[in-house]
């Protein structure tokens, strides 16, 4: 047993657990060989890690640094204005709230949105695809609005908060 | 939420005093240097929040999934997977009550999956560092879990991708094979997974009470201890709060939820189904409900529905029946729901002749097994007990009015809790035979 801790890293019940795990990811594995199309499955397993790892997580990782340095340079600024009221509401979540929940809705419903399915949709459904890409766009707008009117609603009430203090903002 | 390398550091002086930064082979790795993370919230707490909505969310997922492929009855014949193997061997006779069994099931498996989307998201972002951890793996029982972890990441997002493709109708993915095989394959790693990491995970859960997180605004967002694993060593100015955080998914989540649910709850809420595929009704009156295929897209024409239109059942003997001689047999009328594999639905109030009625009329008595055809050439086998329930039916008309020809006319098969995919419209054949 002190052996297996040794050379393995991990008790019995840790390799017993991996094992089967794998046992049961290569019997699927066999069975899916026996389907039509198996390549392709296959290729789709190995192309959504690599998208969401590879792809998908480095880009809003980008997006999302890009939106703080726009912050923290509007921040600069905003500390140089003599309400000092703005310098109270940070604007960076009125966009991350709405631009996560539209681009999440992007990723979700793409096919629908960029109409990818447009052929089978309307035979399925008797409407047009078309749809989607207004609905997202609506959503989208609606979204914002919302947001941006939360943030005035939110420097309102810093501007008359620091009107009414004697300290204001340090 | 953020990534690495966020301009300004505030790492506090007593955190790199610690000792605990570097690690073995500090220095700069670029990705693999533990120093680039530089979120403030992500640590194995606001992970472990994820991860008990996933540990629940998760398996309800697996289990309505099991439960569609055996609405499915692959044992009669109706089977996407034929080389199930042992993947098969829960199987059972798919139930007729109560009727809005599969409505629920399947309706539950779809929402909550394209719910669960962002917290997957989410958990992923949260567990990123992890990925790019250095030295790769410290012992072989390290190297198998990350290997496992393959099957967990890869997998859960292809569950998702395979069945978003799949219910927008975008056939680019072998669905039946790559969601019903990958959902195995994940679950094998998931399993493991929540073994080795369950009490990880209560023990966060614990270190932090949820209600204070709540009650915790930006001003007072603090990292949390040091883990050497997910915690920051040189956290970044917090830009969001641990509450902004979970506001932001399950605020996302929401928006998915209000967005789609619609389509398989009914009622007014299908109207905000905006990124559900069936939010809008085809025809008029009596018909005004989602339909599933049109006529025109099957090829089926009012020349082949029209008078001359037979439907033949076969049993001991070979009956040809027209629409007027069908709706001359005693009718039976109940509130059945159609409801996709696509988690879409809506209940409707049919009026037909019970198939067990039609099963004795071709004497082969009530509880038969059928294979039924329809003019797209559709076909379906049902169990004995689906023909025998009281209230499958020859749907002939639908509140009150005549089937559309969209909504199947001059007859279509409706069976309570079965899938959509077995109420067969334009009916043409029904061959009884005695359940093996």
């Amino acid at each position: 047993m002190r052996r297996l801790r040794r050379y393995y890293g991990a008790g019995p019940l840790h390799l017993a657990g991996l094992l089967a795990c794998f046992a049961v990811a290569a019997y699927a594995v066999t069975r899916v060989l026996g389907e039509g199309g198996w390549l392709s499955v296959f290729q789709w397993f190995v192309a959504c890690l690599v998208l969401h790892d590879f792809v998908a997580w480095p880009a809003y990782t980008v997006a999302d640094r890009a939106l703080v340095r726009a912050e923290r340079r509007s921040g600069r600024a905003r500390r140089q204005l003599p309400t000092a009221a703005a310098a109270r509401a940070p604007w960076a979540n009125h966009v991350r709230f709405p631009a996560v929940i539209s681009a999440v809705l992007l990723g979700m419903f793409f096919p629908l949105i960029f109409r990818l399915s447009s052929a089978v949709y309307l035979g399925t459904t008797g409407f047009s695809e078309d749809a989607y890409l207004t609905n997202w766009l609506v959503v989208t707008g609606a979204l914002f609005a919302v947001s941006a009117l939360a943030y005035l609603l939110r420097l309102e009430r810093a501007r008359r908060r620091s009107r009414r203090s004697v300290n204001p903002v340090p | 939420m953020c990534g690495p390398a966020y301009p300004r550091a505030i790492a506090p002086p007593d955190r790199r005093r610690a000792g605990i930064s570097e690690g073995p082979g500090g220095g700069d790795r670029g990705l693999f240097s533990p120093k680039r993370w530089r979120s403030p919230v992500r640590g194995p707490w606001l992970t472990s929040v994820f991860g008990v909505v996933l540990l629940v969310g998760i398996p309800v997922e697996f289990i309505t999934g099991l439960l569609s492929y055996a609405a499915y009855d692959p044992r009669l014949g109706n089977d996407p997977n034929p080389d199930h193997g042992l993947f098969g061997l829960y199987l059972f006779n798919w139930v007729t009550a109560p009727p809005w069994l599969y409505r629920v099931t399947e309706g539950t498996h779809v929402v909550l999956g394209l719910v669960l989307v962002p917290v997957v998201l989410a958990k992923l972002w949260s567990v990123m560092p992890r990925l790019f951890a250095w030295p790769p793996w410290r012992s072989v029982a390290q190297l198998l879990e990350r290997l496992s972890l393959t099957l967990v990441v890869g997998g859960v997002v292809f569950e998702m991708v395979t069945g978003m493709l799949y219910i927008e109708y975008d056939n680019r993915t072998n669905f039946y094979s790559g969601h019903f095989y990958g959902a195995w394959a994940f679950m094998a790693g998931f399993v493991v997974h929540v073994c080795v990491k369950f009490g990880d995970m209560v023990v966060a859960l614990r270190s932090r009470s949820f209600r204070t997180e709540l009650r915790t605004g930006l001003s007072g967002t603090r990292p949390e201890p040091v883990d050497n694993s997910l915690v920051a060593l040189e956290p970044a100015a917090p830009t969001i709060s641990r509450r902004g955080v979970l506001a932001l998914v399950g605020g996302t989540s929401l928006a998915v939820f209000v967005l789609t649910a619609g389509q398989s709850i009914g009622g007014a809420m299908r109207n905000l189904a905006l990124f559900g595929t069936h939010y809008r009704s085809l025809g008029a009156g009596p018909n005004h409900f989602p339909v599933n295929y049109t006529a025109a897209s099957v090829g089926v024409t009012a020349a082949v529905t029209g008078p001359p239109w037979r439907l033949v059942i076969v049993g001991a003997r070979r009956l040809s029946l027209s629409r007027e001689q069908l709706l001359a047999l005693p009718l039976t009328t109940a509130d059945l729901p159609l409801a996709c594999t696509e988690g879409w639905s809506t209940q409707q109030r049919w009026t037909g002749v019970p198939l067990a009625d039609l099963a004795r009329l071709a004497g082969s008595g009530g509880a038969a097994a059928a294979h039924i055809k329809a003019l797209d050439s559709h076909s379906v086998a049902l169990s004995g007990g689906q023909v025998a329930a009281p209230e499958s039916m020859l749907a002939l008309r639908v509140n009150g009015a005549d089937l559309s020809l969209d909504h199947g006319f001059p007859a279509r098969v409706i069976v309570p809790s079965a899938p959509g995919t077995h109420n067969l419209k334009w009916m043409s054949e029904i061959v009884f035979s005695e359940p093996a």
